[in-house]
């Protein structure tokens, strides 16, 4: 079968791979930090951790539906291949040919190898220069250990593998959720053909940046909301730090919407999502104050990990308990007050813990909102960048007009679980609103610079909102590619938005069966 | 938000179009953007090496600094510096790993001839060896003799 040419379905036929290289990906971050703050040296056997993820998500599937037609799955193999073949070779020709891929994410992959501990002078001493020193370390630990294996240049074929696994992550959620195989096909092809992760240029696959590993979180993230898939979501609110210093607010975002959720739109999915949180900012906060020195006690930015995300938690249940005593019905202002609460306890939080000098990047975005009110007087010049910047199709192709026609379709809109839904927008929502706290004294410059890459972290969350709102087209059910023998075998998904369960199958909840 | 009205089949074919345009459109950019370009800039890189290619902005002065304390100082040497931590120190510290670059205060002695564990990196001055001094500015690097105010 074409499919198996790519390796898709060669071990297992259904083995969600996608799935278990994220367990995997949490389970090495894990291991490697509780040995750094041990103050041990890092063990050259660490990446066995990774593979851990295999027996973890053995019983993860991906189920058979519709078929695709054969031409269209044979078709995308091909390119797939083709792609990725082509990013191996941008990848191992040479190092890094981009500015912060060089400086930063390669540089440091030096410091992280196997031996690397924290008395190194790189990571002990912040008088020695190192790049991005605050910067999380997931990316430089598995580039380190890529390096120390393969060798420098060889090594970077870490790159084009996490766009593998992130084109399989797709295709698993689509094939999956929405049982029609050709969606799956067409989102992983549109994904893997996307300016860009492949035109020369930072946020590339190739370029060394961690923009891709930063979608390839989102899009698990996202996946496991869709699927409530509820491994999968402590995996993916675990890594979401541990990626970019930017997933930390994405993270909040997303508790914060499970928070303000009705429970019954969101069964089962803010306890696992807080705890992945927790157990992921217990070991940053404390590991970061140690590389840059910040002078924060390791109790006390433990004890902020442990708190930040459970205080979503206890929000949820606020909530929960101010909705039984108002009513059932979700009323406006209270989820208004509430994002008003939530806005200001973490602004009091951050300007009392976060924006100690030392702590980086979110310091000084933070900073430019305490000091200075946010840059609200370049609002039309910043709204202005950020809708141009919408519709970059050399960069991010047509994802941001595709989930602006979900969102105004009802009938697609509804097709659509509500936490995905409302992840997708916040989020697109967030990379305007970072730009209100730019500390650059250039802000167009900055957009210039960053907002395509912000956009292009989205594209796997807004692939798979657009292509799951389809998953009830009848003229995609009706053709000949998707017959509907696949849901005779096996029941439909219950939709994951139990309020709009009476209108569709009522098969009972299965967390992609765990 | 409205559950109950029914999926659209043009706006739900219209989204279909817009992923297989997409698709057509990242198909088209393989040949020139993705492959010719990348192709360009791998040769480049590959010819002038990592220092002139990344480095190819700023003065020549700066670069010669990077060359000459790649060919005259120990791998491991401690390298002192002062100033900006941004522009092409951002560079020089990969591209002069794995010595290591420390803040020029931290050193607490010149007669040092090693600081943690590595030896201090020094340069042949006017005929005189002496402990190196990168200075470092968001536009340029400088290789001076490390004095402290004599």
């Amino acid at each position: 079968m074409a499919e198996g040419s790519l390796g898709f379905h060669s071990v297992n036929p259904g083995f969600a791979w996608g799935r278990a290289a994220i367990l995997g990906l949490a389970l090495f971050a894990a291991g490697a930090q509780v040995i750094l703050l041990a103050g041990l040296p890092l063990p050259f056997w660490l990446p066995l951790l990774l593979g851990m993820g295999v027996p973890l998500g053995w019983r993860g599937r991906v189920r058979e539906g519709g078929a695709a037609p054969p031409l269209l799955a044979k078709m995308a193999v091909l390119l797939v291949g083709i792609v990725l073949a082509l990013m191996v070779w941008g990848a191992v020709a040479t190092l890094s040919r981009e500015w912060d891929g060089f400086v930063s994410w390669e540089a440091r992959a030096r410091f992280f190898g196997p031996g690397a501990k924290l008395s190194d002078p790189w990571l002990g001493n912040s008088f020695v220069f190192a790049h991005s020193r605050s910067y999380p370390i997931l990316q430089p630990l598995l580039g380190g250990f890529f390096d120390a294996a393969l060798g420098p240049r060889w090594g970077r074929i870490l790159l084009p593998l996490e766009f593998l696994i992130l084109l399989r992550l797709l295709f698993e959620a689509l094939a999956d959720g929405t049982r029609q195989k050709t969606l799956a096909w067409i989102g992983t092809l549109s994904l893997a053909l996307l300016p860009g992760f492949l035109s020369p240029g930072g946020g590339s696959v190739d370029s060394g940046y961690a923009e891709l590993l930063l979608a390839l979180c989102l899009l698990a993230a996202a996946s496991a909301l869709a699927r409530r898939d509820i491994q999968l979501l402590i995996a993916s609110t675990f890594l979401l730090p541990q990626a970019k210093p930017e997933g930390l607010p994405y993270l909040f975002l997303l508790l914060a919407i499970l928070a303000f959720l009705p429970p019954r739109a969101r069964p089962s999915l803010l306890l696992p999502a807080c705890l992945g949180a927790a157990a992921s900012l217990l070991l940053w906060l404390p590991l970061k104050a140690r590389l840059t020195q910040s002078g924060t006690p390791f109790l006390a930015s433990a004890a902020l990990g442990l708190v930040l995300p459970m205080s979503f938690w206890g929000l949820g249940l606020g909530i929960q308990a101010m909705r039984a005593r108002l009513g059932s019905q979700t009323r406006p202002w209270v989820i208004l007050l509430g994002l008003l609460g939530l806005s200001l306890g973490l602004f009091l939080l951050g300007k009392s813990t976060l924006a100690s000098p030392q702590q980086g990047v979110l310091t000084a975005y933070l900073r430019t909102l305490m000091d200075h009110g946010g840059r609200l007087r370049e609002a039309p010049s910043i709204l202005g960048h950020w809708i141009l910047g919408l519709f970059q199709i050399r960069k991010i192709g047509i994802l941001p007009l595709a989930f602006i026609l979900v969102l105004l379709s009802p009938g697609l809109r509804k097709q659509v679980p509500l936490p995905l839904l409302c992840f997708g927008a916040l989020g697109l929502l967030a990379t305007l609103l970072a730009f209100f706290a730019s500390p650059m004294v250039d802000l167009a410059a900055h957009m210039h610079s960053s907002l395509g890459r912000l956009l292009l972290q989205w594209t796997g969350v807004l692939s798979l909102i657009a292509l799951w709102s389809l998953r009830k087209a009848p003229w995609l059910s009706s053709s000949p590619g998707s017959p509907q023998a696949g849901r005779a075998e096996a029941p439909e998904p219950s939709h994951p938005d139990p309020e709009r369960q009476d209108e569709e199958s009522s098969s009972p909840p299965r967390p992609s069966d765990l | 938000m409205c559950f109950h009205r029914p999926m659209s089949p043009s706006r739900s074919k219209l989204l279909f179009g817009l992923f297989a345009g997409q698709i057509l459109f990242g198909l088209s950019r393989l040949p020139h953007a993705v492959l010719w370009k990348r192709w360009h800039r791998i040769e480049q890189m590959r010819a002038k090496g990592p220092l002139e290619f990344h480095l190819g902005f700023v003065d020549l002065d700066t670069r010669e600094a990077i060359r000459r304390l790649r060919e005259e100082t120990a791998k491991n040497s401690v390298i002192l510096f002062h100033g900006s931590w941004r522009g092409p120190i951002e560079f020089a510290a990969p591209l002069l790993y794995p010595r290591v670059l420390l803040s020029a205060h931290r050193l607490p002695d010149l007669r040092l001839r090693t600081f943690m564990g590595r030896p201090v990196g020094r340069l042949d001055f006017g005929g005189k060896k002496e402990v190196v001094l990168l200075e470092s500015t968001e536009k340029k690097l400088r290789l001076l003799p490390e004095r402290r105010g004599k």
